[in-house]
């Protein structure tokens, strides 16, 4: 690990006026990406700016068929929260299929929304890799890229984001809520990670010296039949090789009404498979037609590599599973 | 650097400068000198001279730095010595009574010989207490059901301990009968049980 | 950096770290008084590499720099500052290259492990003639088994703390399998006489193989200490410890056996292609397996030795029989299909009912009973023998089953037991205790033996200083160690017997010692209390304390021998291996191409079993293992930078609790009279072997597919790359 200063804000206004003179400085929240990575020599930040005593960042609440949670809420808190666990069950399972208790009890949701790809040339300061070092090359494309990105890569780099969360905070519209030196925004989950193309070291829309405050989604029938399927060659305490954010809301006949699917483990983000609501309306998950449509559109354009190509099948079925499993639950809550 | 204000309580601003910090550990207070690079790992062991937490991986990756934090399991490979200093931190050493009497979890594993090399014990225990905490809030796991309502304890079956204890790896693969342990502490002490 | 040279280093900035006590390059670390060309195993075993003692660069990870400083924080910060220049070349790493760094296709080594276990292990066999019989073969099956580079990956670091008492005195703690290993290493390596140099290492967290041999870490530290004038403790992070300790090498290997219509076994070739590095010949046993299994009239074997840039390879559990018995397991279930035969009963047909080796009888084979016992405990009648006939809802279900085999390793050891007037009783040796239950079986054979209740025993192990003990290695120790436990407490309780009948004015003078017996510190008379008590023996001798060593002496490592001269004589030299079946029910979802092990059921015979609850871990830690190597472990090279790429415990993957189902151990009664006086087998080792076989096996039963690739991922589910049975 490289030195480093470290400051304790007690409030935003001070942690903000803190990263804007100081570009340079990371927020520390809970540090299981930062820490791992700043003792592997891939970042280090000449400032840590602890931002776990800020008040008033990490309530959940849920009201008026909306869900809001705060950046440094812990994933352990959050995937246990009653109204998350009742009004948005795959959310619930999206932070508990990730990590570790322990990991979970640390990692903030804000944090987990920032953490950094696994691929290993990225964790490796000796390889190449466009992400870490811009301009030094892609040592994963024509190398040990068994776990990487199909989707949305470039010639610059094929990392994939490792989180859960994420992925369906994407599938449910959720929002992420920023505070920077320009004031508040809220952006689209969907559009808060960034493709690659030539220039994979900026993954999200994060302006210098701005920190995510939180996180909110609808709450509905979509997020309350939501299904969060993680594939992985470990039974846990592993990254998804593919993960399959579903939901919809079926109509009393078995029918769909309204549904919704974004892919992680695919892509350097969250990949939404926005057609999912056309193709599925009116149909049934067991219809192939509009399921191998579904399927087709999920993975449309998908570049696998030598070593990821068993991806595209597995994630083409892990679609089809994951609304198999909503269509069996919903079916189980009428009866 | 940076001049404090009345809403930054707290900063080190010579990267290299030891800090001397307060921490509870097992219900003392310590003095113990770090700096902002040291890690509740490394403070804990080479500082504070309390070495029952191990080092396997330093990457949180493995689960056998394990400790309590204010009642909740973390890594503390990945804690700041720093952050760690309001919070009331339990170690492997603080378990047992102050007579020597072991807590049932340490007493459970050695009974079941859920260890062989021991190296990982100490974390698999730290995790052992905390998922009964855990459970005893009603906190789900991956393996619970989303469907299945929680009141009281949830349900620690064989599947529900071994998915709530796979943040610690045993190399020497003692899994079977850490989860023979953490079931028969986790039935004797189950409130709902007579 | 995997090839080439260093051409300038600047330490400045690491110097000026603050808490930088010193700074050592190749340039200014202190040299090793004496370089051994090779290491003389019968002294010590290890790597012979040197480094820091020039610019070369032979591998990527090979150490070039250490930084002693009053923190780890400021010797790991320090460590990144110190810049270097090289001259890099392409290196040349994998098993596909054509020429390889000595510009040949490879070599076949004359020995392997540089002699160890010379005569035993040869790096050839040839039986018969393996070519020959496979042209009368009436089914043939031809393959290549494609086996990753593994590593050991104890839960605790590798690490030295070395410290200097004087001039000429070192004590070092150390992360050892085998303390006077150690010893004698370093004190080779530094020039000391071998009793100036202590080292102490009581529990090590794991070892696996990789804490056996004497590292570059070790000699390091205690160099860096002298330099300094103040102990020095030195720990690998565990990046580092994938190209310090060793591994198990990738491996190819290719077989051709063959066999009649009715399935005996008539002949088979087996060649193995793995690497090493340029200074030393590495390369495990993996044909081994094929020597000594089953009735196997013809063998020929051969390795080819490819010269790259790579660390050295070494002893992980089950060195040799872990890859071979794979293979040789999963050919006999390719062999039953091929001939529609249950894979046990192939196995029966080819049962050596004598050693392979040299005709001689076993010392105790009970395999036969294994299998059978195994096929009622795990219900392998249940099997339908058709593969992808088996099925749950969206699942396949498949049943494999293997033999499994290790050799009964036998090494000499020496122990002392000590009583005192306390009425406690001491065992003493130097060996460790890696998680074997060291202390544990010392302390239970050392009561059993002097009467004593265990709380009145205790174990003082894991110090040179102690009576000298073998590597913990081998499932060798406890028969080994246990069997000199075993003399040094006869010998004891003899002694004191004697004391108490030859003593005049003793209340038992003149006592037949033979009726005579050592129950909780008293000494009864033809079963009933004679008011007589060891302590009172000794007090009545004007001792304080007896002891009485015990040794333990097999005539070198694997010898055929029994151990007891007088038997040797007598007695014609047998095979001695420990034997079982393991039994394996996977579920695979072959949309998503994941494999569930969902029960393995293992039946075994190990000799006697000392501690049933000590030997069921063992055994259930290796049959995991097992199921490790079968669908987890794999260390990637990227071969175009000569560098491992996933060198942590999050990308390598290894079982998480929740992988690992039940596991159903049963040993059986395994009297041997031959192998040791504790009649004791071992069973380290033996748990790995089989299980991947009986993995790959259920997968093919659940699927349809052939996988010789290991480990089995999803990937190969899904990708379409089978490979039928070859018949040829």
């Amino acid at each position: 690990m490289q030195p480093f200063s470290y400051v304790e804000p007690r409030s935003r206004a001070e942690a903000l006026r803190l990263a804007q003179a100081y570009p340079e400085a990371r927020f520390l929240a809970g540090g299981t990406t930062l820490v791992d990575l700043m003792k592997s020599g891939v970042v280090h930040p000449p400032m840590l700016i602890d931002v776990n005593r800020i008040g008033g960042l990490d309530e959940i609440e849920a009201a008026e068929g909306s869900l809001r949670l705060g950046a440094l809420a812990r994933m352990s808190d959050a995937a246990s929260h009653e109204a998350v666990r009742t009004q948005a069950p795959g959310l619930s399972e999206s932070l508990l299929f990730a990590a570790s208790g322990q990991l979970r009890n640390m990692a903030s949701l804000g944090g987990n929304l920032l953490q950094r790809t696994r691929c290993l040339y990225f964790r490796d300061r000796h390889f190449p890799c466009n992400k870490r070092a811009p301009g030094s090359g892609c040592g994963a494309i024509d190398g040990e890229n068994r776990a990487l990105a199909v989707l949305g890569t470039s010639a610059a780099c094929i990392a994939n984001y490792p989180g859960d969360f994420a992925i369906m905070l994407v599938a449910l519209d959720g929002t992420v809520y920023l505070d920077g030196p320009a004031g508040e925004r809220a952006v689209p989950a969907a559009t808060f990670h960034r493709l690659p193309a030539d220039t994979p070291h900026i993954e999200t829309v994060l302006a210098p010296g701005e920190m995510i405050t939180a996180i909110s989604l609808p709450l509905g029938a979509l997020s309350r039949q939501s299904r969060y399927l993680k594939v992985r060659d470990r039974s846990s305490y592993e990254y998804a090789s593919v993960s399959v954010a579903a939901a919809a809301d079926f109509a009393p006949d078995g029918t769909i009404r309204d549904a919704r699917l974004a892919l992680g483990g695919l892509a350097a983000k969250p990949w939404p498979v926005t057609e999912a609501a056309l193709l599925l309306a009116g149909r049934r998950p067991d219809d192939p037609v509009a399921m191998g449509r579904l399927m087709d559109a999920a993975v449309d354009g998908a570049r696998p590599r030598s070593g990821n190509a068993y991806k595209v099948p597995q994630a083409r079925s892990a679609i089809r599973r994951a609304f198999a499993t909503l269509a069996r639950r919903s079916a189980r809550s009428v009866a | 650097m940076v001049a404090p204000r009345p809403d930054t309580a707290f900063a080190v601003h010579d990267p290299l400068a030891a800090v001397t910090l307060r921490l509870t550990v097992n219900g003392a207070v310590t003095e113990v000198s770090v700096e902002p690079w040291t890690t509740l790992l490394d403070a804990l062991r080479e500082r504070i001279g309390l070495t029952g937490t191990k080092k396997g991986c330093d990457h949180g990756a493995c689960g056998a730095c394990t400790v309590l934090i204010d009642g909740r399991r973390v890594l503390s490979c990945l804690t700041l010595a720093l952050s760690a200093r309001d919070g009331a931190i339990t170690t492997i050493e603080g378990l047992a009574a102050p007579d020597g009497t072991l807590h049932p979890m340490q007493r459970a594993f050695a009974e079941h010989d859920a260890l062989q090399c021991g190296y990982c014990t100490p974390g698999q225990i730290m995790s052992a207490v905390a998922v009964l905490a855990e459970a005893d809030a009603g906190r789900p796991s991956a393996a619970t059901d989303p469907a299945h309502r929680v009141t009281g304890r949830a349900v620690l079956d064989e599947r529900e301990i071994r998915e709530r204890m796979s943040g610690n790896l045993c190399r020497c693969a003692a899994y079977q009968n850490i989860v023979a342990a953490v079931r028969e502490v986790a039935e004797a002490t189950d409130p709902s049980r007579p | 950096m995997a090839r080439g040279a260093i051409r300038t280093v600047d330490t400045l900035a690491a110097e000026a770290v603050p808490g930088v006590v010193r700074v050592f390059t190749p340039d200014t670390m202190p040299r090793l008084p004496s370089v051994p060309e090779q290491p003389d195993w019968d002294i010590m075993y290890g790597s012979s590499f040197v480094p820091m003692a020039d610019r070369t660069i032979h591998y990527a990870g090979q150490p070039i720099g250490m930084v002693l400083a009053e923190t780890l924080e400021a010797a790991r910060h320090a460590a990144t500052l110190i810049h270097y220049e090289f001259a890099a070349e392409e290196p040349v790493v994998g098993l596909d290259v054509t020429t390889d760094l000595a510009g040949e296709p490879g070599h076949e080594p004359e020995q392997i492990w540089l002699g160890f276990v010379a005569g035993y292990l040869p790096g050839a066999v040839k039986r018969g003639s393996g070519a020959a019989a496979l042209d009368h073969a009436a089914v043939r099956l031809e393959g290549r088994w494609r086996l990753s580079t593994n590593h050991h990956n104890p839960m605790e670091l590798v690490a030295s703390t070395a410290s200097w008492e004087s001039a000429d005195r070192l004590t070092l703690y150390e992360t050892s399998q085998h303390v006077a290993n150690h010893r004698n290493g370093l004190a080779k390596l530094l020039g000391l006489p071998r009793e100036n140099v202590r080292v102490v290492a009581s529990y090590v967290g794991g070892g696996f193989g990789c804490k056996g041999p004497v590292w570059p870490h070790s000699w390091l530290a205690a160099l860096a200490a002298k330099a300094a004038g103040r102990p020095v403790r030195l720990v690998l992070s565990r990046a580092q410890m994938y190209t310090a300790v060793g591994y198990r090498e990738e491996q190819w290997i290719d077989l051709r056996i063959g066999a009649t219509q009715e399935g005996k076994l008539l002949g088979a070739t087996v060649t193995k292609l793995s690497a090493t590095p340029a200074w030393e010949d590495w390369v495990e046993p993996s044909w081994y397996p094929f020597t000594f299994m089953y009735d196997l009239p013809a063998l020929e074997t051969r390795c080819r030795l490819l010269r790259a840039n790579v660390m050295a390879p070494t002893f992980m559990r089950a060195p040799g029989e872990a890859p071979g018995m794979l293979v040789q397991e999963c050919a006999m279930n390719e062999l039953a299909a091929e001939l529609g035969v249950d894979p046990i009963e192939l196995r029966l047909r080819n049962h050596a009912d004598v050693y392979p080796i040299d005709g001689s009888q076993w010392s105790s084979k009970r395999l036969k009973e294994c299998y059978r016992v195994g096929a009622e405990r795990f219900g392998w009648a249940s099997r339908s023998p058709t593969p992808r006939s088996m099925r749950e809802g969206d699942l396949l279900i498949g049943m494999g089953m293997a033999s499994a085999s290790h050799t009964v390793y036998r090494q000499p050891a020496s122990a002392r037991v000590t009583i005192t007037t306390t009425g406690i009783a001491h065992v003493a040796a130097s060996a460790t205790d890696i998680g074997t239950g060291t202390a544990t079986f010392l302390r239970q054979i050392t009561a059993d033996e002097l009467g004593l209740p265990l709380d009145a025993v205790q174990a003082l192990i894991g110090d040179t200083g102690l009576p000298e003990a073998p590597m913990q290695a081998g499932a060798s120790l406890t028969s080994s160690l246990g069997s000199a436990a075993l003399a040094a407490a006869r010998t004891l309780r003899g002694r004191v017997l004697a004391l108490a009948t030859g003593t005049e004015g003793s209340p038992l003078y003149g006592h037949n010692e033979n009726d005579l017996a050592l129950d909780d510190g008293r000494i009864l008379a033809g079963g009933n209390p004679t008011g007589q008590t060891v302590s009172g023996v000794l007090r009545r001798a004007g001792l304080t304390e007896l002891s009485s060593d015990g040794r333990f002496d097999p005539g070198g490592m694997g010898q055929v021998r029994s151990g007891d001269p007088v038997r040797d004589r007598r007695e014609a030299p047998r095979g001695m291996h420990s034997f079982g079946a393991i039994f394996a029910e996977v579920a695979v979802d072959p949309e998503l191409g994941l494999i569930r092990v969902r029960r393995l059921t293992g039946v075994y015979a190990c000799g006697r079993i000392l501690n049933p609850k000590l030997a069921e871990s063992q055994l259930i830690g290796g049959i995991t293992w097992g199921m490790s190597q079968a669908l987890f472990e794999v260390t990637h090279m990227d071969a175009r930078f000569g560098r491992f790429t996933n060198t942590n415990l999050s990308e390598y993957m290894v079982p998480v609790n929740l992988d690992v189902p039940v596991i159903d151990v049963t040993f059986l009664d395994d009297p041997d009279p031959y192998i040791n006086p504790l009649g004791v087998k071992g069973v380290g080792e033996i748990g790995i072997t089989g299980v991947a076989a009986a993995i790959a096996d259920a997968v093919w039963h659940a699927t349809g597919k052939r996988l010789r690739t290991l480990p089995i991922l999803p990937d190969a589910l899904l990708d379409g790359d089978e490979i039928s049975s070859t018949r040829c």
